[in-house]
């Protein structure tokens, strides 16, 4: 972890709300990633909120600045397997989806065929296809191992393009 | 690799046309990153060391010193008069300060509160560490709610001593609570996760690395960190890892495949030789020696596992939990793989602990429960 991170971490733990700025500009897409690759994106957006407020709070908690990143995004993950629960179903992947009207109707189709997808896969494509982050930035912030990042993105790709080919008769 | 592998992988290469599609695609859909609002953090946060605190003893005295500093020379009788009042002011002060903390029931060896030796009948003071050695243990009342029994070589740091919030924030070493109070009137904060007492009793043990185990011999105690908690009943523990969520709790008397396995699902250890070197492999191994090991007493288990899996494991621990306490009425497996909370419930109200308004009083302050 670099230097100036583990000094944002240590500063934000004290209460310097400018330090906890920099870590939510660091990884507020990581964060919103997670959410997004569980719910819809306007649940996601609320949420990530939610997630850096109760880590602002809950600073104190963590014993080890190395572990931020994989800490936060454990909560992430946890918030949106709540919201999960207390939410009525998302409208299930429809084989006979329409031809997509605009640019942003792609996307919600695309992203709910990623969705559909194993969790292990859905997490790390949507980190790396939305919010655009590399693998080896998915790994250093999440606390996963770089084998299994490019694992989880070399085989999510592979089922994904497998899916939208069956879904477009490709 | 091939060279859209890497371009996939770190964006490096010959880019992939399909993966350049699907990020076109999908970008608009990235965090907008609005500006984040934070709300003030408590006064009386934990995490304040005790020089912290010091000011708030001694910004009392500084505002008289200012006021005698900026105001106009007076008599002597009013100065006199003055000093007097500050004096006063002192001792009441110091002899509110003392009552403040749990007192010492019993001790042994030479317990310490910062730099001197603790005797019986004298206070730990809200913000003290309390330090035990190889030989020492000491026993503090925790307000009129119960007792707290310090293991040797532990260092505890009481955080909060007040009527309906009494809290100890635990570094290392061992302790065993007795609590007979309102659900959350006593909290203990380990370096991984928080312990809120149900009424009950039990053992907190807090290793050099921050993890922590939690053993309940009565009642209930909720284990929270990152927002994921653990309801861990009598003759349940629930184990716990810095910057994890809290553990899956199981019975003390599971067969080891079951905590091994939980081991290897809940923080990825190499619990047992030949585990598989890749973290998702090893998560699978361990759910799966969970689901095949455990009896029917360890629902307890399997229905926390619920909320912790997705897709084709939750199914899986579904068919475990099913296959040993059948799903009550109302309780489906669509419901339950989709998550509905209601279901949840009701399936945990057939498991034995008692109904889920136990654990879900929890979240509701004793007056509004009391008048149901």
């Amino acid at each position: 972890m670099s230097d100036d991170l583990a000094t944002q971490v240590v500063a934000a733990r004290g209460g310097d709300r400018a330090a906890f700025g920099q870590l939510y500009q660091r990884f507020g897409r990581m964060v919103h990633g997670i959410l997004l690759a569980h719910g819809p994106r306007e649940e996601a957006e609320d949420l990530v909120q939610e997630v850096f407020v109760r880590a602002w709070t809950q600073m104190g908690s963590l014993h080890e600045p190395a572990a931020f990143g994989g800490w936060l995004a454990r909560m992430a993950r946890n918030r949106a397997i709540d919201a999960l629960r207390t939410r009525r179903p998302m409208t299930p992947v429809d084989p006979e989806l329409p031809a997509a009207s605009s640019t942003h109707d792609e996307a919600i189709a695309v992203i709910q065929l990623v969705r559909a997808l194993p969790e292990s896969y859905r997490e790390t494509l949507v980190l790396r296809l939305v919010e655009g982050l590399s693998g080896p930035e998915i790994a250093e912030m999440t606390g996963m191992t770089p084998g299994s990042v490019r694992v989880n993105l070399h085989r999510g790709m592979a089922l994904l393009k497998e899916r939208m080919g069956a879904v477009h008769g490709a | 690799m091939a060279p859209d592998d890497d371009y996939l992988w770190d964006k490096r290469g010959t880019p992939d046309p399909e993966v350049e599609k699907l990020e076109r695609a999908l970008g608009s859909l990235a965090h907008p990153e609005r500006p984040l609002v934070l709300p003030e953090l408590p006064s009386a946060a934990p995490e304040l060391p005790p020089s912290a605190q010091a000011p708030d003893r001694w910004s009392f005295r500084r505002a008289w010193l200012e006021h005698w500093r900026t105001t106009p020379r007076t008599p002597a009788l009013a100065l006199a008069a003055a000093i007097v009042v500050v004096i006063a002011a002192t001792i009441v002060w110091q002899r509110i300060e003392s009552r403040r903390g749990w007192e010492v029931a019993s001790l042994e060896g030479a317990p310490r509160a910062g730099n001197r030796v603790l005797a019986p009948g004298e206070r730990l003071t809200q913000g003290q560490l309390l330090t035990t050695d190889a030989s020492s243990r000491a026993r503090l009342k925790v307000g009129d709610i119960g007792v707290v029994e310090v293991e040797p070589h532990s260092r505890v740091r009481l955080i909060a001593a007040a009527k309906d919030d009494q809290r100890l924030a635990m570094e290392i070493g061992g302790m065993r609570a007795i609590i007979v109070a309102p659900p959350r009137r006593f909290q203990v904060k380990t370096p991984s996760a928080l312990a809120v007492d149900l009424g009950c009793a039990y053992s907190l043990e807090v290793g050099p690395d921050g993890g922590s185990q939690l053993t309940v011999e009565i009642g209930w105690v909720s284990f929270e960190s990152g927002g994921r908690e653990s309801f861990v009943p009598a003759g349940a523990r629930c184990i716990t890892r810095p910057g994890f969520a809290p553990g899956t709790p199981c019975f003390t008397d599971a067969v080891a495949d079951v905590k091994n396995g939980l081991a290897m699902f809940d923080f990825g250890v190499a619990a047992v030789p030949g585990a598989p070197e890749d973290s998702v492999a090893r998560r699978m191994t361990g759910l799966a020696m969970v689901l095949q090991g455990a009896r029917k007493e360890d629902a307890l288990t399997l229905w926390h596992l619920l909320a912790r899996t997705h897709d084709d494991e939750r199914a899986q621990v579904y068919d475990a939990l099913a296959a040993r306490v059948p799903p009550p009425t109302g309780v489906t497996r669509e419901g339950i793989l989709r998550g509905d909370a209601t279901m949840l419930e009701h399936w945990w109200d057939a498991l034995g602990f008692g109904d889920t308004a136990t654990w879900r009083r929890w979240r509701r302050p004793w007056g509004e429960v009391a008048s149901r």
